[in-house]
């Protein structure tokens, strides 16, 4: 068949509809937003967490109960005893309030050491990862060297050391955690540095400081607010720990360890003792785990639907 | 095209990477070309013999193991903090991968006025409309500036790669494969828009490829690599009815020809074997292992780049 040039007719294409583009426009944090509220289980964590912080801050406030009042009248009290919700302990503190008190201590040392471990975290992964080269090869050794010491024996060591107190147990906590932290920012920066948008960035001429805050850490903020989700329960668990081998915070100051630890004692006779400090560290733990994982998923591109 | 003025010029640029104990991948070896004001010089290779690191190299992005990279007289790799800003006004860099390219957490309007704002060349208003002029002048709509990168197809996204190449009126642009990720359909629309931006803007192009088809319609003269090393550098016609290089013959008769009936009897020129290790390369020609005219020589000799017609030039011992 012979195709003739006169049959052919340039019919042209429309380029308006041709670029449009019909998805709303989204920034990175509002679609991550979008895919945590997709998810359940986070959703019900965020509600869980912000009960019992909403408890911690302001139940104490309001409580008719201190505590540190005791009523050696009321001793052992069972739960809903006289207006003692949980009941009260061996010295006749209400319970309740006490769990509470307990909350703002735990999340303080879950929460404080979570940001410690973020900002050595940050500086120590950053410099390595950005500086590359030796520079990294020696800052990442002293890390596989630190990463040797057994965590639990460091702790009790540096609380052995400095004695205990509310700082310490922080100090001890956050002293070998930053590790993992540092790991985790000098990987990212490293696959970061290397894409070509940091190179363009380069070519345009950009500062180190340009380079770090606009394009460096907003491309790995992601990964390291995972692990600090992940961190906070941590540093909440390995105070319990503490509290129970007796290293925790000092009497009367009461976190949900110290709580446990103490009604454990009394586990036979008195169950209540430690099952609402359990329940509280449980409800933590279990939030910010699922919290964790909820925004594992939505702050990872590559899930984008 | 002003064959007065040459823009950059390389001369014996050497570029290695330190691999392992006692290890030297030596990426590019010695390579000396220069590009003139207003021309597009295509280089051509294999995946892996240097092409990108060659134009990295040349803007700075890696510091060269030896040699000069002359930039309106001066050389790249020594210039002072002030010195090398003012160059990054003028030499600019379009890359290869559209989806690494874009910062993911900034807006269009941002990535594009990123050199804008790092020269501090305008502000405010007056930049936004600059803005809006890039994207309008590559194809894509002001309302795209407020949205982000992942909601851009391939093609818009090297469009957009290119609007922020442009923003800061640069004189000399390494487009790295600019095209070879994009659709075909797609390739032949870019490769139109940087036609167009070079002749309303007096650019000069480094236009990197391993398809050498696309390079003969968008360049002046074509330099093809191999393994580090530049083995034939003509102009684009020239190379193409008249290569002389083993290597060069065997790359273009890859090309298939749409007409059947010479694609059907024609002799091909097939390549032998893989690209070996740009580790530790031994003596001789690089090319020796594959070529089946290698003599003696090849072994024991790395073959000059020598001229032997007018401007076509050659590094091949049998020539
Ligand atoms: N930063 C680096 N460190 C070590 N080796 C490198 C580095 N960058 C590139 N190379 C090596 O240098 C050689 C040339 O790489 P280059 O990226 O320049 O190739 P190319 O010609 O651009 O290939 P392609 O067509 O696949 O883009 C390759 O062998 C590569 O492995
Ligand atoms: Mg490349």
């Amino acid at each position: 068949m012979e195709l003739k040039h006169e049959q052919f007719r340039v019919i042209g294409k429309d380029l308006s509809t041709a670029q449009k583009i019909v998805r709303p426009s989204l920034t990175y944090w509002q679609d991550a937003w979008r895919r945590l509220k997709k998810n359940p289980a986070a959703i019900t964590a965020i509600v869980i967490l912000t009960i019992l912080s909403l408890l911690a801050i302001f139940q104490p406030m309001f409580s008719k109960y201190s505590y540190s009042d005791q009523n050696l009248m009321l001793t052992l009290a069972r739960p809903g005893v006289e207006g003692h919700l949980f009941g009260t302990d061996n010295l006749g503190r209400d319970l309740f309030v006490r769990v509470w008190v307990g909350a703002r201590i735990s999340l303080l040392i879950g929460i404080t050491g979570a940001l410690i471990e973020l900002v050595i975290g940050i500086i120590y992964g950053g410099v390595s990862g950005y500086k590359g080269g030796n520079v990294d090869n020696i800052m990442m050794r002293v890390v596989d060297v630190l990463y040797v010491i057994p965590e639990v024996v460091m702790m009790i060591l540096l609380i052995m050391v400095m004695g205990p107190g509310l700082f310490t147990v922080i100090l001890a906590i956050s002293s070998l955690h930053w590790l993992p932290m540092a790991r985790i920012v000098r990987g990212q920066i490293l696959q970061v540095k290397e894409q070509e948008f940091v190179l363009a960035a380069r070519t345009l001429g950009a500062s180190p400081s340009r380079m770090i805050g606009r394009h460096l850490i907003p491309n790995v903020i992601g990964p390291i607010i995972v692990r600090l989700t992940f961190s906070i329960p941590g540093a909440i668990f390995f105070e319990a720990f503490l509290s129970f081998i007796g290293m925790g915070v000092p009497q009367p100051l009461a976190s949900w360890g110290t709580l446990a630890a103490t009604g454990q004692q009394q586990l036979i006779a008195h169950p209540h003792l430690l099952l609402f400090p359990s329940i509280a560290i449980s409800l933590a733990m279990l939030s910010f785990n699922m919290l964790g994982d909820g925004l594992r998923d939505a702050l990872d591109p590559r899930l984008r639907k | 095209m002003n064959k007065n003025k040459k823009v950059i010029e390389v001369k014996n640029l050497k570029k290695y990477f330190n691999v392992g104990p006692g290890l030297t991948l030596k990426a590019v070896d010695d390579l000396n070309f220069y590009i003139y004001e207003g021309e597009t010089l295509g280089l051509v290779g294999e995946s892996g013999c240097g092409k990108s690191t060659t134009g990295r190299t040349m803007i700075r992005l890696y510091d060269a193991t030896a040699g000069e990279v002359l930039f309106e007289g001066k050389d790249v790799h020594k210039m002072s903090r002030a010195e090398h800003k003012d160059f990054t006004r003028h030499a600019q860099m379009i890359f290869q991968d559209p989806y690494a390219s874009l910062n993911p957490r900034m807006t269009v309007g941002d990535i594009i006025g990123e050199g804008i704002d790092i020269h501090r060349i305008m502000g405010g208003k007056e930049r936004m409309e600059r803005i809006y002029n890039l994207l309008e002048t590559v194809g894509l709509n002001r309302e795209h500036a407020s949205r982000f990168p992942h909601e851009f197809s391939g093609g818009q996204r090297q469009r957009i790669g290119i609007a922020r190449a442009l923003a800061i009126e640069p004189k000399f642009i390494v487009c790295d494969e600019p095209i070879s990720a994009l659709d075909v359909s797609i390739q032949a629309q870019v490769v139109n828009l940087l036609i167009e931006l070079q002749r309303d803007m007096k650019l000069t192009y480094l236009f990197i490829a391993h398809d050498l088809s696309m390079v003969k319609h968008i360049s002046d003269r074509v330099a093809v690599m191999y393994l580090g090393t530049m083995v034939e550098l003509a102009s684009s016609t020239e190379l193409y009815d008249k290569p002389l290089h083993p290597y060069t013959q065997a790359l273009l008769s890859a090309i298939p020809i749409p007409d059947p009936n010479i694609e059907r009897s024609r002799q091909r020129v097939l390549l032998e074997g893989d690209v070996p290790s740009p580790i530790n390369p031994s003596a001789g020609c690089r090319f020796k292992g594959r070529c089946r005219y290698a003599k003696d020589v090849c072994h024991q000799q790395m073959p000059e780049l020598r001229e032997v017609g007018p401007d076509h030039f050659v590094a091949c011992h049998i020539v």
